[in-house]
């Protein structure tokens, strides 16, 4: 089954075949990981956050249209739960449940590397992970989606359901914002 | 030949100029200080920034495999791989608006007790909710490419 494309494994899934909805995950766990660790910077947020994704395409497979490509349907769903994320974020700071307010990017180092390499990718990842914290939250989401997951503009306005314009305009406030703040550091 | 816009440069960088352009631009480059001097800056920038997720070990995956699992159970939803019925949207429709006339009694009462309703957790739950149907209907919006 490993081998079989998406629209075959999800024909099973909708079928009620569990096996196949497990590859599935596999499958795609890395990239909706990696979107939601790009976008939060924190392993926690998006362990929990792209699993949460899984559960809404478990969820949600049944109104799935083939047309679109599975990979941008999961990037939607990964980008909205990161919406919500950060909105629970900024409640939670403006109710004051927690004292801190929104979570202080942390960079979690690779295990297997020695502590000077380590370094400097915590550095260049914090960077880059700063930067992207700093941006409105759709200049944040194209951002991300173009810079650091290379995403084409096209398949960027797919994700985003805007024009590709739209996602230009945003581009190139982002690149704006992300050049004059590194020049201030 | 004229000069090239930042934005441009922006489009060049990620490979997305149409080819004429792209050909156009830089040649453009290799005459003109000022763009050029743009561009390497542009470019020094960008490749500086990258962030790649740490590397899970295999046992991580298969963890994360059996989260998604206790998940799916916990949330023990009403229907799987059916699409939603009209019926079920009247049913959030309701329990929406429940939840905003709720919300906004608890946000006046909040002002005059605001710790209560801290200690309740009552009015983010709602918002969860609310939240919830928010993501419900901008997953049906993509789905309606
Ligand atoms: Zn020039």
């Amino acid at each position: 089954m490993v081998q079989l494309p998406d629209v075959a494994i999800i024909d099973r899934c909708r079928a009620g075949d569990e096996s196949a909805f497990a590859v599935l995950v596999d499958r795609y766990a890395k990239r909706a990981f990696a979107l939601a660790y790009r976008m939060t910077g924190s392993v926690e947020d998006a362990e929990d956050l792209s699993q949460e994704a899984f559960v809404v395409v478990f969820r949600k497979l049944g109104t799935f249209r083939e047309e679109s490509r599975f990979s941008t349907w999961l990037y939607r769903i990964v980008l909205n739960l990161c919406r919500r994320h950060y909105r629970r974020q900024r409640l939670r700071a403006a109710l004051s449940f927690s004292s801190s307010g929104e979570k202080e990017i942390q960079v979690e180092p690779r295990t297997d590397e020695t502590p000077e390499s380590r370094l400097v990718a915590a550095e260049t990842g914090r960077a880059a992970l700063e930067a992207v914290r700093k941006l409105p939250a759709k200049q944040r989401e194209v951002f991300v989606l173009k810079h650091l997951e290379g995403l084409k503009i096209r398949e960027i306005a797919r994700v985003l359901s805007c024009a590709e314009g739209t996602v230009k305009a945003h581009l190139f406030r982002a690149v704006r914002a992300v050049e004059k703040n590194m020049e201030e550091r | 030949m004229k000069c090239s816009k930042r934005q441009d440069l922006v489009l060049y960088y990620y490979g997305e100029l149409e080819e004429p352009e792209e050909k156009r631009l830089a040649s453009h480059l290799e005459t003109c200080g000022k763009c050029s001097a743009a561009w390497q800056r542009l470019k020094e920038t960008l490749e500086g920034l990258h962030c790649e997720p740490p590397e899970m070990p295999e046992s991580y995956w298969r963890d994360y495999q059996r989260g998604v699992r206790n998940k799916i159970g916990k949330r023990s939803p009403r229907r799987f791989f059916f699409p939603a019925r009209p019926l079920l949207q009247g049913a959030i429709t309701a329990m929406l608006l429940a939840a905003v006339a709720t919300a906004g009694f608890h946000y006046y009462r909040g002002k005059q007790d605001r710790i209560m309703i801290l200690q309740n957790y009552e009015l983010l739950s709602e918002l969860d909710l609310l939240e919830d149907f928010d993501l419900l209907r901008s997953l049906e919006e993509v789905e309606n490419l």
